[in-house]
């Protein structure tokens, strides 16, 4: 579209506001241009490129939401008093990029979950109209079962391996008085969750080999009564204990992190209270401290079983042939059909079924932390 | 008597779970600096961890196997776009929506904090087409688009209005315009939230791993974890040379990790809550 000056301004009131010199603050001005020209410069290169893949009705949708929003916004700055800066445009280039790259690719795959696709029709167009089927064949898709019932499994082994050590060691740094000592060994606590999963998984591959470093202070703290070498990534059983392992090793810092603030944040006065009431070290924990760390209890778990459909990293990383069942998920399903195979709209149906599982978990998550903010 | 003993098994225990967080570490840079052609043992059975003599060559061929060089390039020029990209476009909004409260405020802040709901990985195969057809399949510009941080604009909104009032109409009288305020007053007084939030931004995009996995393929392109997987997959024989490509990629944030660890354990904290 040629854009002339004039016509763009009469869409947008508060950019015409501030191209007539109404609005002084240019900086606003410019953070936005710069955001409108990188989008246009992507546009071009799209079309540059005559990318089979490229999709105009995709562009079409980028440059209607850009526009939409621009317009509604400077419409809205220009109804507010001049001289006040337009707060409207200043919302603008979050609005936009929210919109293109989080909310476009969710309506994309409504869409795209609704149609036949394989790799002739993503590059040519004219998929046939699949209603919905690609819903249906979910039901009878073994595999994906198979990678929920894993996501399950390794829930509930996370979940039976987790309970100790993180409230064990919030505790334990709880009994730190100096400070000083308590963040240093905070620091060294949280120091595997800095790290990406290809690097940990680089380090536990490395160690967990056959003959690697485990087996060898396995094989010395047994007095070399186990000198065989164990499979402990190579057996379907133990695989997935380990998997939850790694991610607990990784993981128990933070948590712990959480539990000494929820340990940290109880009332002290309370403890003095119970001290006067007569009350022992166990019936302070029973009456106490226990029932006020219910809820944390509660969110974490809640974030660790969500946590539990993003195990891809892990799976890609630290995955081999001979456990493939063992540890084979529901990402890992989405993408070898969408992107291997090209049945873009059978991965997109999955998509949004896993998508609205997490949601579902998401807004239990957030009723049982809002009552939880309610009765603390 | 009972307290200091009481203390001793306190630290005791810590030291116990804060070696099994360490250990691995520590053996991974042991065994890069072995070499063993020379007769090292890599996972060795008596307590010979620290090999007599560091064979520092290891580094050198880590980082050019692995293509580290360019790894390191590309994951500091998209880390960095990104993270100040993102927290400038969330502060913006951060600001209309926490301190000016604009009409309808709450809408938006709903509109964004919504996009937390929908799990990054679950939307990879749509954003896969179109990022295609926006012809940035297999560009890094994918990873330097700003803003979508949702949690970044939630937490800058609480900190925003909680900024004091008084600063902000001193200044206005004093002859500062609004957008100066938001520059000039409200960012630098936003220093604290700003770095957590940021670092916390930086931290997302330096160890995004799936992002680069499925929408890059051409070497030129690699980001370090990248590059670190790669090099696994396709060179599995020198493990000493591949305990130092680790190593490599470790040292740096744990360098930025020691300098920062308050602005860390801080962030961690606050994200761990997101949800």
């Amino acid at each position: 579209m040629k854009a002339h000056p004039t016509r763009v301004a009469l869409l947008c009131p508060g950019l015409y506001q501030y191209l007539k010199g109404e609005r002084r603050e240019g900086s606003i001005f410019f953070a936005l241009a710069a955001i409108c020209l990188t989008t246009i410069a992507f546009y071009a290169r799209a079309e540059a490129e005559a990318d089979p893949f490229g999709h105009h009705a995709v562009r079409l949708a980028i440059a209607a939401t850009i526009l939409f929003w621009t317009a509604l916004f400077s419409a809205l700055d220009a109804f507010q008093r001049p001289g006040r800066s337009a707060v409207y445009l200043i919302l603008l280039p979050a609005i936009v990029l929210f919109s293109v790259f989080t909310y476009l690719p969710i309506l994309w795959a409504v869409k795209l979950a609704f149609y036949d696709h394989d790799l002739q029709t993503l590059v040519y167009g004219g998929a046939p109209f699949a209603g919905l089927s690609n819903f249906a064949d979910i039901v009878h898709d073994d595999k994906f079962w198979l990678g929920l019932s894993n996501t399950m499994k390794f829930f509930v082994i996370g979940f039976v391996l987790g309970q100790f050590p993180a409230p064990a060691l919030a505790y334990l740094l709880n009994e730190v008085v100096n400070r000083r000592v308590q963040t240093f060994y905070k620091c060294i606590c949280i120091m595997p969750s800095l790290f990406s999963w290809p690097i940990i998984g680089a380090i536990w591959l490395w160690i967990l080999k056959p003959g690697g470093q485990l087996d060898v202070l396995i094989e010395i703290i047994s007095l070399g009564a186990v000198t065989e070498p164990l499979l402990w990534l190579g057996d379907p059983a133990t695989a997935r204990y380990v998997f939850v392992s790694v991610g607990l090793w990784m993981g128990t810092g933070v948590s712990a992190l959480i539990w000494l603030a929820s340990l940290a944040n109880i009332d002290p006065a309370m403890y003095e209270a119970a001290q006067i009431d007569g009350a022992g070290h166990w019936e302070k924990f029973r009456y106490l401290t226990f029932p006020l760390l219910i809820p944390t209890w509660v969110v974490l778990t809640i974030l660790a079983f969500i946590g539990m459909f993003s195990i891809f990293d892990q799976v890609i990383v630290m995955g081999n042939p001979s456990i493939r069942q063992a540890i084979f998920v529901v990402m890992v399903h989405i993408f070898e059909t969408g992107l291997r195979t090209g049945a873009v709209g059978y991965a997109a149906a999955m998509s949004l079924v896993l998508c609205l599982m997490v949601l579902a978990l998401t807004a239990f998550n957030l009723k049982v932390s809002r009552r939880i903010e309610v009765t603390a | 008597m009972k307290r200091k003993w009481r203390c001793c098994v306190v630290h005791g225990l810590i030291w116990v779970l804060c070696a099994g967080m360490i250990l691995p570490f520590l053996v991974v840079l042991t065994a890069s600096l072995k070499c063993p052609t020379l007769g090292d043992k890599m996972s060795p059975r008596t307590p010979d961890f620290i090999p007599d003599r560091f064979y520092w060559q290891n580094y050198l061929i880590g980082w050019k196997a692995g293509k580290l060089g360019i790894a390191f390039f590309n994951s500091i020029m998209t880390s960095v776009i990104w993270t100040v990209g993102t927290v400038l476009v969330c502060a913006m909004a951060a600001y209309a929506i926490g301190r000016r409260q604009c009409l309808g405020h709450k809408w938006l802040l709903l509109f964004f904090l919504s996009s937390m709901m929908f799990a990054g990985q679950t939307v990879l195969i749509p954003q896969f087409i179109l990022y295609r057809a926006l012809g940035l399949y297999d560009s890094l510009l994918i990873f330097m688009i700003p803003g979508t941080g949702a949690f970044t604009i939630f937490l800058l909104c609480h900190w925003f209005k909680n900024v004091p009032r008084e600063i902000e109409e001193a200044a206005l009288i004093d002859g500062c315009g609004e957008n100066a305020t938001f520059y000039r007053i409200i960012l630098p007084l936003s220093l604290p939230a700003l770095a957590t939030v940021g670092l916390l931004a930086f931290m997302g995009a330096w160890n995004n791993f799936v992002g680069p996995y499925v929408f890059l393929e051409s070497e030129s392109k690699l980001t370090v974890p990248l590059a670190i997987q790669s090099y696994i997959v396709n060179d599995p024989s020198d493990e000493a040379a591949r305990s130092a490509a680790i190593m490599i990629s470790i040292i740096p944030v744990l360098v930025v990790f020691i300098f920062l660890q308050r602005w860390f354990l801080k962030g961690l904290s606050l994200g761990a809550l997101k949800g």
